[in-house]
């Protein structure tokens, strides 16, 4: 019965979101292209998709009954957070860049800049985060 | 003699237990660190999770009410909407053609007009002139925006070319406009709607 649940309410909402949370780098970077080569805003609807995957991705990193069949990949879980971090880095990216294309907040060059330090930023801290706490396998049996 | 002995054999003893005890600690420190850096990447997660969940809520206030359709009726500006806004699913929100003056922020020098159909898509057609210049032709407008550089200074028309149905119907939005408005045109075949840009009142 818990199995069931689990299959009927998670897993079947987790394997996409795993194969998506792949692919959406692609798309994020699409997304940029897009906005600085036809300088036109798009609408940011993957703030809220990124909820969801990161919302799915820690029950499966919090619950040993959950993650169970993805811990079978030993590289899977620690591959879709960082995954989770550079989408979020990307999306603050897209947020920056939107504001210029939607608001002219401040001129294409900057808003680059701007997205660029961005990026690097939530990268560097992602490096040392990894640095300081290296991934360890966990010992679900 | 025999003293001596059993000194030795205590000392060799309780330098075997220490050794086993020191192996034992640091097997113990590693699961208390791997166990620590489990939970910190489990913590980080789940505060990555929250922290884009509310930036989320907090970014993604851009529908459309009632309110704001009601506004746009009257005077066909919707302040500090998005470009792209889609207000309504069929050509039937009945705004008259106007002519519109948009005043720039200080520190804008270039200008961007966006363009696109706030209702159905159904194949209109516009032209639009800069200072009476063409700058583009029989551009088919989507609900996707369209971006063209302007002057500014400048007069620019947006001129009906085709109309799909129910209208030409289309907003625009100059980014970098003092108030961060869009405005909700409609445009009838053959004349323009004029948008006087201005530079910044000093």
């Amino acid at each position: 019965m818990k199995w069931l649940l689990a299959i009927v309410f998670y897993h079947i909402v987790m394997i996409p979101v795993v194969i998506m949370t792949i692919l959406l780098p692609f798309i994020l970077y699409k997304d940029i292209k897009t906005i600085l080569i036809n300088e036109v805003p798009v609408s940011n609807g993957m703030d809220a998709v990124l909820a969801m995957f990161s919302f799915f991705i820690y029950l499966a990193v919090r619950s040993k009954f959950l993650g169970k069949p993805y811990r079978k990949i030993t590289i899977l879980l620690p591959l879709l957070q960082m995954l989770i971090y550079t989408n979020g880095a990307l999306v603050i990216g897209i947020v920056i860049l939107n504001k210029w294309a939607n608001d002219g907040l401040y001129s294409k060059g900057w808003a680059i800049v701007f997205a660029c330090l961005a990026i690097v930023a939530i990268r560097l801290l992602m490096s040392l985060f990894y640095r300081k706490f290296p991934i360890v396998q966990t010992d679900y049996r | 003699m025999n003293n001596n002995y059993r000194d030795k054999n205590r000392q060799n003893l309780s330098s075997l237990g220490r050794t086993r005890n020191s192996g034992e600690d640091l097997a113990n420190k590693l699961k208390v660190k791997r166990a620590k850096s489990k939970n910190i990447h489990r913590t980080a997660i789940g505060l990555t999770a929250l922290v884009i969940f509310c930036a989320a809520i907090f970014l993604n206030n851009s529908s459309v009410s009632t309110a704001d359709v009601t506004n746009v009726k009257e005077n066909g500006i919707g302040k500090g909407m998005k470009a792209g806004t889609v207000l309504v699913a069929a050509d039937d929100l009945g705004l008259q053609a106007k002519d519109f003056n948009v005043e720039m922020k200080s520190n804008v020098k270039t200008g961007r007009l966006l363009i696109w159909d706030y209702a159905a898509e159904d194949g209109d057609v516009v032209t639009v002139k800069a200072d009476g210049k063409v700058i583009a032709e029989n551009v088919g407008i989507l609900h996707e925006p369209f971006s063209l550089d302007i002057p500014i200074p400048s007069v620019v028309e947006v001129v009906g070319i085709k109309d799909g149905g129910g209208g030409i119907t289309y907003g625009v939005k100059i980014p970098g406009a003092v108030g961060n408005s869009v405005f909700f045109n409609a445009a009838p075949i053959g004349s323009a709607n004029k948008y006087t840009i201005t530079g910044p009142v000093k």
